[in-house]
């Protein structure tokens, strides 16, 4: 049932400000016994870098992909999953690509290798199957917020683009009521354009916090730390500038671990901007 | 000791300008059993094959090698060729050095002089070996099996037996007909669908020379061209054919209710149902995977109320068999429904175009009027996607023909009955290339049908079931926000699931598209590669009701042609042949043979194998698996083939 | 025009469901992506399209959609590479990762966050192992080397 122990790449964003997804991932593999390794020697990604150099990027997702050998990575962010599958799938595809990795990385004395690149959604998926859940998360109506990279890409992802249902088979393991379609579900938060042209990034935010909450939802779950970012963290910025309403958004860690009965400080609650407390309540 | 001529084509350019045709003759004569050598520039021309026709006649040539374009291409016409001078057309060897040498090789004409040499060399090897063959004649049964009894099925039992043959015609559903059963109009012409049927199918019923076996498939198929022998397994239809009238009644009270397949889910049916009034044969089906007599024995209040007591829970699956000269397989299509982002199962507003046409239809579940399944109310917009599933590498590549002409007709529909509803056609491009059809599209765009051109993005299913499209329209340089009440998919088509089965029982040959496939793509439509199967209508590829009936009428008439006008069939003697004196009766080789041609045999009390000639096509797999080297092919005999190979090392 | 991921600008038929699904085009009507592949097939779209390009939110609705498989994601990203390649200004939150990136091997450095309680947080005060260099000195230089191109 449980995987071997796979490599955890946190990723440049988790690292140095979403603390709470290192914190809520850190306490929730113990909580499941899974032994998991860190990854020596691990770099940036390369993702948000891809546009300015390509040449970068692949050198950054590779690098990273042949640290972690043969085994399993486990991925906490959407744009790091995006980026190594896309690493993966270009090397595989063009011997061109393939060939100038080889070269760059044994510069660095690395050689490049295939471990199986996982996204935190489907490794949970895996590991609660057949648990028992200490404190189901019951009469709660949550929505996911799939982000985009982990559904879309020019790679065979872990679950179908067009309607995906991963992360609500875990709610409905953790004992919520999921609701599986409401408009723009499958909506793009706006996080990179916050380097561009943040109007633009606050207008997509909104968009989506105002649809879920038109949809009726308790609350939004997301795998990505930038999408939690922009749905999360902005939220008094959004309601200031746009007047978007409110809605409580968590990590998909921390809903996990809610319902696994992880206290609060260990699931990086204090984090969360948006208001949470309506749907904690008595689950602290 | 064997004369052998050897003749290298120029083929114009196409052999000369890369290949030294003047030395290949020249190598050609230094072989070993050449007699002749000659070079000329087009061997299939009447001069061409004079030279050739005097050798044998006057110059004593008794094997003769033809270097030149594939074997596809002409050896049919050199083996005339031999018969016409007195010599066995078995004793050609045609070697390949345009599609297998100069057109590969343009750019090293020296080398591929030289490969061109070796070729040569294995052909006059082969040539010393050829043995005279005689063909295998098969008496031909002058009557037809059509499978699939839609317009193309039916088109071709009118015509095969109005020209005198017998027609199976075998349908697994409980009435002929098909997809036009389904349909409201047709395209252009607006005809009524069934107004337009029926009288073929009330013809077939009546033609005395059809015999009609409906709820049935064809089991298997086995034999050659002339003398196939068919199994069709006729399953129960728990009624009486000769007693039932008609009536209804039993439907009528029958308690159970299931998803009516005819009505593409739109409706309920019961256990015991007929799809429509005018089918033929006018006989109800009973589903026994509902009925509730067959889960309990606890209902018997159809049987009760029949008037002529038809009802006959006791009938059995039949098994009827038959020899048939010709297979027709027109077993249609099935629609793509994998949908998703366009709405499709995410809300009942958003329906396929055959459903939109089970509603349109009088006899339909809503009794022709056009609604929103969500609320029963009329819709006020509506939107009609095309390409939904097509020409899309996410789902299906090809164009599914019809879908265009299908989209016009529905806005039609529409807008003929509601001239205030507003119509949206989304499209990405507009095929109307049939007779009559440049006519439609200019009469719809009259109505006043709004045409975007664009490909909506993933649909919204918005409150009360209204449907969010968003799309870019690339005439007006604008994206759009329509608000659809109901949206209607022209979907991709896909061989029906009969398709398959058909396909594997017969042994036929399959596109990358999944459709039946023709010997030809340009010339030859309705063959197979399989003598005296041929293809019709969908099951060959998307096409509209006149392509349909035009490919059907073609098929009969090949099937005239090539086999139910003759008294006896040829084939091509390569088959398998047993050396009785070798073969230990170790019976290896007899589930090996995809054709079932292997039989058993006693011979002075021993059990061997042998073949049977009109069921064996030469495939040599058993010839491959034996232990023994009993078995060899006729024409690819094992010493051809050594011989062949060791002509390389000449 | 050399491929930096799996665009295929050559197999597009303009069917423009790359637009319709696009996140921007929404925002701003003047960004289409069926436009930017046309104008590269076109052979029109050297310095024209070097400041749109970057309003790509690379939600990749235009890859899954496309019913081509053209990727205009990957085909604008490749444009902004031609952009910047070109000296071209590119948007600056990316020179600044740039620097984070050959200075820490990180795209960004790290910062304290002040929670819903208003406590100032870091690594250190939520308990999470301290990000000492991972790296050795050889990454740098390799980073260095394919940001001059020499790579």
């Amino acid at each position: 049932m449980t995987f071997s122990a796979p490599f955890v790449y946190w990723g440049c964003f988790a690292s140095t400000k979403q603390y709470c997804v290192e914190v809520s991932t850190r306490s929730l593999l113990r909580a499941l016994g899974t032994n998991a390794r860190e990854l020596e020697g691990w770099s940036c990604c390369g993702h948000p870098l891809k546009g300015v150099n390509p040449k970068l990027w692949l050198y950054l997702a590779s690098r990273n992909l042949s640290l972690a050998g043969e085994g399993k990575l486990l991925t906490v962010c959407n744009g790091c999953y995006l980026s190594l599958k896309e690493a993966q799938h270009l090397i595989r595809s063009n011997d061109e690509a393939a060939s100038w990795v080889q070269r760059v990385l044994s510069m660095e004395g690395l050689e490049y290798r295939e471990p199986e690149v996982l996204h935190a959604v489907e490794f949970f998926n895996n590991e609660l199957k057949g648990r028992e859940v200490a404190r189901p998360l019951k009469d709660l109506r949550l929505g996911a917020h799939y982000g985009c990279h982990s559904i879309r890409g020019s790679f065979k992802g872990f679950d179908k683009a067009t309607n995906p249902g991963m992360i609500e088979d875990i709610l409905v393991m953790l004992g919520a009521e999921a609701v599986r379609e409401y408009p723009g579900r499958l909506d793009c938060c706006g996080a990179t354009l916050m380097a561009v042209d943040p109007d633009i990034g606050f207008a997509l935010a909104s968009g989506k916090i105002t649809q879920s909450r038109e949809a009726g939802l308790d609350g939004l779950v997301t795998p990505c730390p930038y999408c939690f970012e922009m749905l999360d963290s902005r939220q008094d910025t959004l309601a200031e500038l746009k007047g978007t309403p409110s809605i409580p958004v968590l990590l998909l860690q921390q809903a996990i671990g809610l319902a696994l009965a992880i206290d609060r400080r260990g699931l990086g609650l204090n984090f969360n901007m948006s208001p949470v407390g309506q749907i904690l309540k008595d689950r602290e | 000791m064997v004369s052998i001529g050897v003749y290298v084509c120029d083929c114009g350019t196409n052999i000369a300008g890369v290949l030294d045709c003047k030395s290949l003759a020249t190598y050609a004569s230094g072989l070993k059993d050449v007699r002749i050598a000659r070079n000329y520039k087009y061997m299939c021309s009447e001069a061409g094959q004079e030279l050739i026709e005097r050798d044998i006649q006057r110059n004593g040539i008794d094997r003769v090698v033809v270097a030149a374009c594939s074997p596809s291409m002409h050896e049919h016409t050199f083996r005339v060729l031999l018969e016409r001078a007195g010599l066995n057309p078995y004793l050609l060897e045609v070697v390949n050095i345009r599609e297998q040498c100069s057109w590969v090789h343009s750019s090293k004409p020296a080398d591929a002089t030289e490969k061109a040499k070796g070729l040569i060399a294995m052909g006059v090897a082969r040539a010393r070996f050829l043995e005279p063959l005689h063909p295998l004649e098969t008496p031909v049964t002058k009557s037809a099996l059509i499978i699939g009894a839609g317009i193309a099925g039916i088109t071709a039992a009118l015509n095969l037996a109005n020209t005198g043959y017998e027609v199976y015609l075998v349908d697994k559903e409980g009435s002929i007909g098909g997809r036009m059963t389904q349909l409201d109009k047709t395209f252009p012409t607006l005809d009524c669908s069934l107004c337009i049927l029926t009288p073929l199918m009330a013809e077939v019923a009546a033609n005395e020379r059809i015999k009609l076996l409906t709820c049935s498939e064809v089991g298997s198929v086995e034999g050659v061209a002339g003398g196939f022998d068919v199994a069709i397994k006729v399953r129960p239809r728990y009624v009486d054919l000769r007693k039932c009238i008609g009536c209804g009644v039993c439907s009528r009270i029958c308690p159970v209710e299931a998803p009516n397949g005819f009505d593409e889910g739109l409706s309920a049916r019961k256990a015991i149902y007929l799809n429509f009034p005018q089918a033929v044969p006018r006989v109800p089906v009973i589903d026994p995977s509902i009925c509730l007599h067959f889960k309990d024995s606890s209902c018997d209040l159809c049987s009760g109320k029949c008037p002529t007591k038809a009802i006959d829970f006791d009938q059995k699956e039949e098994e009827v068999g038959a020899r048939v000269g010709v297979v027709i397989v027109a077993t249609g299509f099935n629609l793509y429904q994998d949908l998703y982002e366009y709405g499709l199962t995410r809300s009942r507003n958003v329906i396929t175009g055959m459903q939109l046409e089970r509603l349109a239809s009088p006899s339909g579940p809503t009794g022709g009027r056009i609604i929103r399944r969500s609320d029963g109310s009329e819709p006020k917009t509506i939107a009609i996607a095309l390409c939904a599933g097509s020409r899309d590498e996410n789902h299906l590549q090809y164009c599914c023909v019809v879908g265009c002409m299908a989209g016009l007709k529905h806005a039609w529909y529409v807008k003929s009955h509601d001239p205030e509803a507003r119509v949206y056609v989304l499209y990405n491009d507009l095929r109307a290339a049939g007779k009559g059809y440049e006519e439609f599209y200019a009469r719809l765009r009259e109505m006043g049908v709004i045409f975007v051109r664009g490909k909506p993005d993933h649909v919204d299913v918005l409150k009360d079931e209204t449907l969010g499209i968003r799309i870019y329209d690339q005439t007006l340089n604008e994206n759009l926000e329509i608000r659809a009440d109901l949206l209607v998919l022209e979907t991709g088509l896909i061989p029906s699931d009969g398709s398959e089965k058909i396909r594997k029982t017969l042994k036929i040959s399959k596109g990358g598209d999944g459709f039946l496939l023709e010997l030809h793509p340009k010339l030859h439509p309705v063959d197979t590669y399989s003598e005296g199967i041929y293809l019709a209508g969908a099951a060959h590829g998307p096409k509209d009701i006149p392509s349909a009936v035009a490919q059907a009428l073609a098929a009969s008439g090949r099937a005239v042609e090539k086999v139910l006008s003759k008294e006896s069939v040829t084939t091509e003697p390569i088959i398998a042949e047993v050396d009785m004196g070798k073969c230990s009766g170790c019976m290896i080789c007899l589930p090996l043979c995809p054709f079932k041609a292997l039989k058993v045999v006693e011979e002075v009390g021993r059990r061997r194998v042998s073949v049977e000639e009109v069921k064996c096509r030469g495939c040599g797999i058993c010839a491959a698996s034996c232990p023994s080297a009993a078995i060899d092919l006729r024409h690819y005999r094992e010493r051809q083939i050594a011989e062949t190979v060791r002509g390389t090392m000449a | 025009m050399f491929k930096t991921g799996f665009e295929r600008p050559e197999k597009c038929f303009q069917c423009g469901r790359c637009t319709s699904s696009c996140t921007i085009s929404k925002i701003l009507v003047d960004y289409r992506p069926n436009r930017i592949v046309g104008l590269v097939r076109h052979g029109f779209s050297e310095g024209v399209l070097d400041k749109i390009v970057w309003n790509c939110a690379r939600c990749m609705k235009c890859v899954e959609y496309c019913p081509q498989k053209v990727a205009p994601a990957d085909l604008i990203s490749n444009l902004q590479y031609r952009a910047a390649s070109r000296g071209s200004a590119f948007p600056e939150a990316y020179v600044e990762m740039m620097k984070n990136l050959s200075e820490t091997s990180l795209a960004f450095r790290q910062v304290d966050v002040t929670d819903r309680d208003f406590e100032v947080c870091n690594r250190m005060s939520m308990g999470l192992p301290p990000l000492t260099a991972r790296v050795k000195a050889k990454f740098f230089e390799i980073i260095s080397k394919i940001s001059k191109g020499e790579i």
